[in-house]
């Protein structure tokens, strides 16, 4: 590698935002002379402030409109630009055989946003980039026969390169937390958009105060994934919010339930044990070594289609849970198998790298040629 | 489902439109943070998920009474 690479990722809400930062920190360690720039893409931006200070207390990122994302891309301002949302302003561009051939420009990689509940579209919004990173396992092989498929009935389509990963889903540490033993908390991690429906959240609601009330020495928190005033314009608007229905619909609740929209960091940290219905929070405590509860029985949910899709993509996992064994704290211990084929190794960084390293010299030596 | 397509159709448009509206909209935003429109889904009336909300319910209700010997609200 001659001189250090020039990265950019964008991010427009929490969730691209997180990824954005968990990639960054992987990048530094693999190459720490590389430059890797966060950009928030403005068109869809959907952050509050204090998400914001949350996740990048130093404000070390800069503002990216449209052209400016386009431009970053055509004038090759950077070698690479890496994103878990492909935005319809770069989709466009990719799709253009002029200026997808142009020599120079900054290759696009594209990641999956999170637990994919609906490949069909991934894989349309993915094939126009250079790269794409795809999980579980399984998934490479899938995608890669899909996109050949799509090239040969498209000329202004070339299949991009494909690896395994998301910088989320990294192999989780082979021994639990040490302090597992000592921690009380329970935390539940909602979700905007599942349960779907009022009746359905009111549900899971229920089920909290249940535990609560069962538990007096735990303090059961509902980990909000942002409060109620923020993520107004985000692709996954909530529109029963636990907050709003816990003073809609409760009297009182126990004490020791609460809420908390706490960094995902700190949670990790503190539960004893995690539930979740169709969060990727489920994810990020199978990594962190947290007992993890997958919970899709609730009421209505035959009117949730990420219930059926999250059963889907933790089948064989061991930790999907009906609410009797909820209610008892029995957990199962997440399937070896099921884990090797949905975590990556850490090595990420270095193979993102590594990709950006072929697309350019495909690039070089096309353009040579 | 229902409310999908409802929401399709030149009336569930106008609906929307009207749920926006400061005043008229007030008891179209009430009925939707009720949750009732969700309600009027005819998926609700299948014997299989009729089944599946019973017991979820029964599941919960009968864990509440364990302790007491009865349900609670």
């Amino acid at each position: 590698m001659s001189s250090p690479r020039r990265l950019l990722l964008p991010f427009c809400d929490d969730s691209t935002l997180i990824f954005a930062v968990r990639l960054r920190n992987l990048l530094r360690v693999a190459a720490p002379e590389a430059d890797v720039t966060l950009g928030c893409y403005m068109p869809e931006q959907a952050l509050s402030l204090r998400q914001l200070q949350m996740q990048l207390p130093e404000a070390d990122y800069l503002i990216l409109s449209d052209e400016m994302l386009i431009e970053s891309v055509q004038q090759g301002y950077y070698d690479a630009v890496l994103t878990s949302r492909v935005f319809r302003s770069l989709t466009d561009f990719l799709r253009t055989p002029a200026l997808k051939h142009l020599r120079g420009r900054a290759r696009v990689i594209g990641f999956l946003g999170g637990l994919d509940f609906f490949p069909d579209r991934s894989y349309a919004n993915r094939i126009p980039c250079d790269g794409v990173f795809m999980f579980p396992r399984g998934e490479v092989e899938k995608f890669s026969a899909w996109a050949t498929k799509q090239v040969e009935n498209d000329s202004n389509l070339t299949a991009p390169l494909v690896d395994f990963g998301h910088p989320t889903f990294l192999e989780p540490s082979p021994t639990p937390p040490a302090d597992l033993e000592t921690r009380r908390d329970i935390y539940f991690f909602a979700q905007a958009i599942s349960p779907l429906t009022r009746r359905g959240r009111l549900h899971v609601l229920e089920a909290m105060v249940a535990l609560a009330e069962a538990n007096p020495d735990r303090t059961i928190w509902i980990k909000l994934r942002h409060l109620p005033d923020e993520n107004t314009s985000h692709l996954h608007r909530e529109k029963h919010d636990y907050q709003g229905l816990i003073e809609a619909a409760f009297k009182s609740v126990p004490p020791n339930l609460r809420l908390t929209a706490c960094p995902m960091q700190e949670a990790l940290e503190q539960a004893a044990l995690g539930i979740t219905c169709t969060s990727t929070a489920a994810i990020d405590l199978i990594r962190e070594g947290v007992p993890t509860m997958v919970y899709l029985d609730y009421v209505d949910a035959y009117m949730d289609p990420m219930s059926a899709a999250m059963r889907r993509i933790f089948e064989g996992s061991n930790v999907i849970t009906s609410l009797d064994d909820l209610l008892h704290l029995r957990h199962g211990t997440p399937d070896p198998d099921w884990v090797k084929q949905m975590f990556c190794p850490h090595d990420l960084g270095q193979r993102v790298l590594d990709m950006v390293e072929t697309l350019q010299s495909r690039s070089a030596s096309a353009s040579s040629g | 489902m229902l409310l999908a397509r409802l929401k399709a159709t030149r009336l569930g448009k106008w609906l929307y439109r009207q749920s926006r509206h400061p005043r008229l909209g007030v008891p179209l935003r009430w009925v939707m943070a009720q949750g009732i429109h969700e309600r009027l889904d005819l998926a609700h009336w299948r014997t299989a998920n009729r089944r599946h909300n019973a017991r979820q319910a029964a599941t919960l209700a009968a864990f509440r009474a364990r302790d007491t010997g009865q349900p609670r609200s």
